[in-house]
């Protein structure tokens, strides 16, 4: 079981580990992860293992200087 | 305007209301104490910089406003590291500003360079380096405006020493733009208040999050139109009043026997505020049962983490329950409370009788002797906690301080200095165990040169009491390194310039607590009492919550 989350947020320079902290945190195995930044916005797109993505997606959103999460099961 | 960054920092430390800081000097931090020197502001230096985070956060939690404390980079900064997680767990609001090492310097594992913002990231709300002058303002504005937006937390601001000196530009005052609260949708509100009007043995639950959100009036006004018992975490103590006939205590794994079994037999619980953590929901797959379970929450992310809610009302608890009232009708449910009162009898509350010197009947007596003054309790960790949370009655929101979500022995007596000087009005009465006390006793001498009346509580068991109760109850009574040998905690307090008194009877601690009121320095007293004593009721890590331990077979 596969689930993908889409995060966008503001390209700060601690994004990206604040991220994959909330993941490591909940246990979360990553299968991929493609990351794409232009100027000021940074988009991740990261594929989740067997992940309870409601809640990965809530503590994400959560994080200062992300805008959005979409979770795409 | 020009100024150095370290005159920045003070203007904007002005300008967010802030009078007193706490804090360590340091390498990384002198241009910003050359600025603070002559600055209108209290800086208190504490003797630890672990003293100084507890401090900022005690001062937050006594005052609702933004704790602030100051360390130098390096040590200085690893010593706030268990403050900020304190916090953290707690959703305290704390701004901790940590020197760093010049630009130029950072990233060669320089003198005194620790990556804090690595090491700090998951337990803060927010944290950030300052890298360039002209992000200094904007980022320390951005870190008030978080750590008291929606949920609160600390936040911890790494800046490196060489900007403190370089001259800027003070920048005028901008909005921040912050992420928007959400609101609770009001078709749930209406399917929460019908299931509470057809509720027939309702529970309500304050948390910590009721005391954020100040929202005493309103729930008060919820119980006694529904005629609801509540039951508090032992974050939310006080800000439904103690002595109010429908508050029924502590619940959770120290909980009070009515309380647990009210909430396991509850057909309809509104949770105000609390993340239902392990500790107050035991086995939190058997928590619910068939209950109606009503969350609210200012944060999505505690809706469903713990345990899965029938109805989730995200947002602001003010803004809530003030669309949540109009709807409740007025209940009344003589039967439901009948059964609680008969649950209440099975408790024995012999222990607090005064037929001997106890911490329960200590607690019982504080209470009645501050019953007319305004006082905050601030409480370590351990039995002495538990004691504190089920004996003192709590009649106000902010009255009771104490770390519940990490569990920080040695925060109780910076916690209370912090306490102290954001309400110097009040008594504080600090309370902790004889190992507690040492974790952080040395805040006694900064407490007494800083005229702070305290009344420090020393509960002496002889032990590391909780965990010693453990050992006992579930490792075969293998004591293993939590009996503790004697210590001269009067001699100590003495050597602080502080005074203090032991006592060994309830007459002796009568008198001593005469002796500590109305000075104008800490006052200790050692409780004597015996090492067997355990916390009760309790209930197992993990069992069911209204399965409690048998002490006595
Ligand atoms: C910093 C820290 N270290 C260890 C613990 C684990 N711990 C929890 S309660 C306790 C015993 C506390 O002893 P004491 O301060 O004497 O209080 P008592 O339980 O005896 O009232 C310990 C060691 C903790 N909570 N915090
Ligand atoms: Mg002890």
């Amino acid at each position: 079981m596969f689930a993908k989350v889409r995060v966008t947020g503001k390209n700060e320079e601690t994004f990206l580990p604040r991220v994959l902290r909330v993941l490591a945190k909940q246990g979360v195995h990553i299968r991929s992860l493609h990351l794409d930044a232009e100027a000021d916005v940074v988009k991740l797109e990261v594929l989740l293992v067997e992940a309870a993505a409601a809640q990965v997606a809530k503590l994400l959103a959560k994080q200062m200087f992300v805008s959005s999460v979409e979770t795409v099961e | 305007m020009k100024m150095t960054g370290a005159q920045a920092i003070v203007k904007v430390l002005q300008e967010q209301g802030v009078e007193t800081v706490f804090g360590y000097p340091g390498g990384a931090v002198i241009p910003l104490y050359n600025a603070l020197y002559d600055a209108p502001l209290k800086n208190v230096l504490t003797a630890h910089e672990q003293g100084a985070i507890h401090a900022a956060d005690g001062y937050a939690r006594a005052s609702g406003k933004v704790g602030v404390c100051i360390a130098t980079s390096g040590p200085g900064a690893t010593n706030i590291v268990t403050g900020l997680a304190t916090a953290y767990l707690d959703s305290i609001p704390v701004v901790a500003i940590s020197g760093q090492v010049p630009v130029a310097n950072l990233g060669r594992d320089s003198f005194q360079e620790i990556d804090i913002v690595g090491v700090t990231m998951p337990i803060t709300k927010y944290n950030a380096i300052v890298r360039k002058s002209e992000e200094l303002v904007p980022m320390l504005r951005l870190a008030f405006a978080i750590a008291k937006n929606g949920r609160p937390g600390p936040v911890l601001i790494d800046i490196p020493s060489d900007l403190q000196v370089k001259e800027l530009e003070y920048p005028e005052l901008e909005k921040v733009e912050l992420p928007e609260v959400l609101k609770a949708d009001e078709g749930i509100i209406e399917k929460a208040a019908a299931a509470l009007n057809e509720a027939e043995r309702p529970v309500l639950m304050v948390g910590g999050g009721a005391v954020t959100s100040s929202v005493e009036k309103e729930l008060i006004e919820l119980a006694h139109k529904a005629d609801l018992p509540v039951v508090s975490t032992l974050m939310g103590l006080g800000v439904y009043p103690g002595s109010d006939e429908r508050a029924i205590g502590l619940t959770g794994m120290h909980g009070h026997m009515d309380c647990n079994l009210a909430v396991a037999n509850a057909d309809v619980l509104v949770v105000a505020g609390s993340r239902l953590s392990d500790r107050v929901t035991g086995d939190r797959n058997r928590y619910a049962g068939t209950k109606t379970i009503i969350q609210m929450d200012i944060d999505q992310s505690e809706i469903d983490k713990n345990v899965g809610v029938t109805l989730a009302l995200d947002g602001d608890l003010k803004e809530t329950l003030a669309k949540f009232l109009p709807l409740v009708k007025e209940g009344k449910h003589p039967e439901w409370w009948a059964q609680i009162r008969e649950w209440d009898r099975m408790e024995d509350r012999s222990v607090a009788d005064g037929s001997r010197l106890t911490a329960p009947w200590v607690m019982t007596q504080l209470t009645k002797t501050f019953a007319d003054r305004d006082t905050i309790y601030v409480t370590d960790v351990g039995q002495n906690q538990m004691w504190a949370a089920q004996y003192l009655t709590i009649d106000k929101p902010r009255h009771h301080l104490t770390s519940g979500g990490c569990g920080t022995m040695g925060f109780g007596l910076p916690g209370a200095m912090g306490a102290a000087f954001a309400k110097p009005d009040s008594q504080i009465v600090h309370i902790c165990g004889d190992g507690g006390f040492k974790m952080t006793g040395l805040e006694m001498f900064t407490a007494s040169r800083e005229n702070l009346p305290l009344i420090s509580i020393v509960i002496n068991n002889s032990c590391l009491g909780m965990v010693r109760q453990w050992q006992q109850l579930f490792y075969n009574e293998r004591y293993s390194n939590t009996i503790l040998t004697e210590f001269d905690f009067v001699g100590f307090a003495k050597s602080c310039g502080a005074d203090g008194r032991t006592v060994t009877t309830c007459e002796e601690f009568t008198e001593a607590l005469k002796e500590a009121q109305n000075r104008t320095k800490p006052f200790l007293i050692e409780v004597r009492i015996e090492q067997s004593d355990l916390v009760e009721p309790m209930v197992a890590a993990g069992a069911v919550i209204y399965d409690f331990v048998k002490t006595h077979i």
